[in-house]
């Protein structure tokens, strides 16, 4: 018994010794800029000015009345909902087309469509913003070809947000493809094989079959694009800055939070809109799980 | 378990919180008078223009001074350059002496950041133009002395004149939206090929301000904020009146009445070095872009026209300040006054172009270098140079403005529409005030 309990303890050692220098690394990266981001939220506090002074709720209350994060947040919301659905259902058809019967130089084809997720942001927008420009933009070229009017997709105001959802829905749909192509492989076979027996047509397979079965799947990438698209930034940045365009046409809420902490040094408004934007996420995170549960 | 985890974290977040508290003792005492052993005079800056004209200088200096050894500069683009200052000033891991552009400073200025000028480089400042005390002034006292100062001016194709039948350069404001509507070219579905004048409607906040100010309000008489006739030392919003009315007009009709740029065209030194529009208001800097990617541009410079209600454009200067925790102070501001001397400013404009700031002192330097360049180099008679403030404010200001122009611009309800032009006004009156709220600094 005794031995037992040695070997107990020192199991417990040696994996506590193993744990503890991913769980400091885990508090410093992760829990305390969050636990410092909160306490910030609460207080005047500018990036370039030393002292900070106790404002209670001051900052939130600026940012929720301020009509530039309001329109931030509009854009936000319109953009990651678009994405959303977008590349969720665009995912699934290619995982579905993937899965299908095999073709040649499949595995080919399924490298091109998961290549724009490992493609860095920037370089990817850049590339878009050249197909995107009005005069020299290949996409207004095809339209004119087409004896359509050219689009001015990135200076203007009412038609910017969707090239961003445009870029969003090319880089996240391989990604989608990829756990939607997984979560198809684990469909039990037998299921199909039935079906066809019963006389059912692909269109019915597919609606009963595959789609409740790739819930759990349909659930977690949704909430993963979600969290991704609520956070978007850098196509928006990238695409709209600059004296060649309207430059900051197109604010999002992290640009708002960017703009609040790093250029007006107002660290405690920054922090307010980065905790008001989380709760956001865990709301909508939580709201999605208690939906897809009602469901079951 | 869950009670050793607990104890961790919050061991984790009190030593970072206490770990912020360190850094003000690691800095040594600086070097205030002449010292016994070899120095390294440390310089950062964002103008390569610059870099090569104190390197060119270290020499003279070091006949005066020859325990400095070195003198070393660290060149960054100014996006670089103006990140950097927001982690190292506050830090106080800072070099002996900064050049920076005054609209980028003033916020530094008004922290503490950088050391009053000593009576000496006081003098300095009292030779040179009123203009720049603007600038330098904040509570009374000057920080910086002016080291390469310049002012807005436009450029011109000529070719593009010659081809509209245009003779001379536009003196007034009439006669440049004559002009920028003779030469705007229209594509078959009506937007615009080449424009007539490339108006700033977007990008970075304080650019789009600061061409807003140029064009717009310092030609209708007006600035963005106006100093309390009571409280000295306090501000309110400078345009909420006919003057900015005019100039948010002005904007609003050269863009749907006159139709001389839209939102789609290329814009500034790009378009004009591509040849895509025949007026670009812009610094004197921008004639490297075009030299080397517009090299078969015909083109010249010339001041700011005479506006509807003032001739004014605003001055622009990269200032030398004496960081509070730089090391070698002596040296730093010796250098700062060898460098701003008379004959150095003289020598910095008949050999790299430019302009000096001194009263008295012949701009044609300047030209001579590039001919090309004269409205850089002369400021017409009655022509008056505003420089931007030291106040907290103002960089806030300046930003959370340009955020709101875009928009604006692009709101083609707003031609013909007064009521809504002051509406519009009105809004950016109160973001203006607001800011002023905020530091202090307001006052009607």
């Amino acid at each position: 018994m005794k031995q037992l309990n040695k070997q107990k303890t020192q199991n417990y050692i040696f994996a506590y010794s193993i744990l503890i220098p991913i769980m400091a690394l885990f508090t410093i990266i992760r829990f305390y800029p969050i636990i410092s981001t909160f306490i910030t939220s609460f207080y005047k506090k500018s990036m370039i000015r030393p002292g900070q002074t106790f404002i209670g709720l001051e900052n939130y209350i600026y940012v929720l009345k301020d009509p530039e994060f309001l329109k931030a947040f509009g854009n936000t919301a319109f953009i990651a909902f678009f994405s959303v659905v977008l590349s969720v259902i665009f995912g699934l058809f290619l995982a579905v087309k993937v899965n299908g019967k095999s073709i040649k130089g499949m595995s080919i084809f399924q490298t091109l469509l998961f290549l724009p997720v490992i493609v860095s942001m920037v370089p990817a927008t850049l590339m878009w913003q050249l197909l995107f420009d009005f005069n020299v933009g290949a996409i207004n070229y095809i339209l004119k070809a087409m004896s359509l009017k050219p689009v001015n997709w990135i200076n203007d105001i009412r038609i910017v947000r969707w090239p961003i959802i445009i870029i969003s829905v090319w880089k996240e749909m391989g990604y989608n493809m990829m756990i939607f192509y997984v979560g198809l492989k684990a469909i039990n076979k037998e299921l199909y094989e039935s079906a066809d027996m019963d006389g059912a047509n692909g269109w019915q397979k597919f609606r009963y079959i595959t789609v409740p079965q790739l819930k759990p799947v349909t659930l977690f990438v949704s909430v993963i694009s979600i969290i991704k698209f609520v956070k978007v930034f850098t196509q928006a940045i990238v695409l709209t800055s600059g004296s060649q365009s309207a430059g900051n046409i197109l604010k999002t809420a992290v640009y708002y939070i960017y703009q609040q902490g790093f250029a007006l040094h107002s660290m405690g408004r920054a922090s307010a809109a980065s905790i008001i934007l989380l709760v956001i996420v865990l709301v909508l995170t939580w709201l999605q799980m208690m939906i897809s549960k009602e469901k079951d | 378990m869950k009670k050793f985890f607990l104890v961790l974290l919050v061991a984790m977040t009190a030593f970072f919180a206490f770990a912020n508290g360190g850094n003000e003792a690691a800095t040594t005492a600086p070097k205030a008078e002449r010292s016994n052993s070899p120095v390294t005079l440390t310089l950062w800056n964002s103008s390569q223009t610059m870099v090569d004209f104190y390197e060119a200088i270290f020499p003279e200096f070091q006949k005066l001074y020859p325990e400095v050894e070195k003198l070393d500069i660290l060149y960054m683009p100014i996006a670089d350059f103006v990140k950097k200052l927001a982690v190292v000033l506050p830090a106080g891991d800072v070099p002996d002496i900064m050049e920076i552009e005054d609209s980028w400073a003033t916020q530094y200025v008004t922290a503490g950041y950088f050391d009053p000028n000593t009576d000496e480089l006081n003098a300095i400042v009292d030779q040179m133009q009123p203009a720049f005390k603007g600038c330098l002034t904040y509570n009374g006292q000057m920080w910086g002395v002016p080291s390469a100062p310049f002012n807005e001016i436009m450029f011109y194709n000529l070719d593009m004149m010659a081809e509209a039948g245009i003779d001379h350069l536009p003196e007034t404001y009439e006669e440049l939206i004559e002009d920028a509507i003779k030469m705007t070219k229209k594509n078959a579905d009506g937007s615009i090929d080449v424009s007539g004048f490339s108006m700033r409607l977007g990008g970075n906040p304080s650019g789009t301000t600061q061409k807003f100010w140029v064009l717009g309000l310092l030609a209708n008489g007006v600035d963005i904020y106006e100093e309390s006739k009571t409280q000295p030392g306090k501000y309110h919003c400078g345009f909420d009146n006919e003057g900015g009315f005019n100039a948010l007009k002005l904007y609003i009709d050269m863009l749907y009445k006159y139709q001389v740029d839209d939102s789609a065209s290329l814009k500034d030194t790009a378009a004009f070095s591509a040849g895509k529009t025949a007026i670009n208001m812009r610094e004197p800097s921008s004639s490297v872009s075009i030299q080397k990617n517009g090299p078969d541009i015909n083109w010249t410079t010339g001041p700011m026209p005479k506006g509807p209600a003032a001739h004014q454009t605003f001055l622009i200067t990269l200032n030398l300040y004496i960081p509070r925790d730089g090391q070698n102070k002596f040296y730093a501001r010796e250098f700062v006054k060898f460098a701003t001397s008379r004959e150095n400013f003289e020598k910095q404009v008949r050999e790299r172009g430019g302009m000096s700031p001194y009263v008295d002192c012949g701009l044609t330097g300047g030209v001579e270098v590039d001919p090309r360049m004269v409205g850089a180099y002369t400021i017409p008679e009655g022509m008056t140079l505003k420089s931007v403030p030291v106040q907290n404010a103002y960089d806030q200001v300046q930003i959370r403005i340009g955020e709101m122009l875009p928009e604006i611009f692009a709101d083609k309800s707003l031609a013909g529409n007064d009521e809504a032009i002051w509406a519009k006004l009105h809004e950016m009156a109160k973001v203006v005030n607001d800011a002023y709220k905020e530091y202090d600094e307001y006052a009607e």
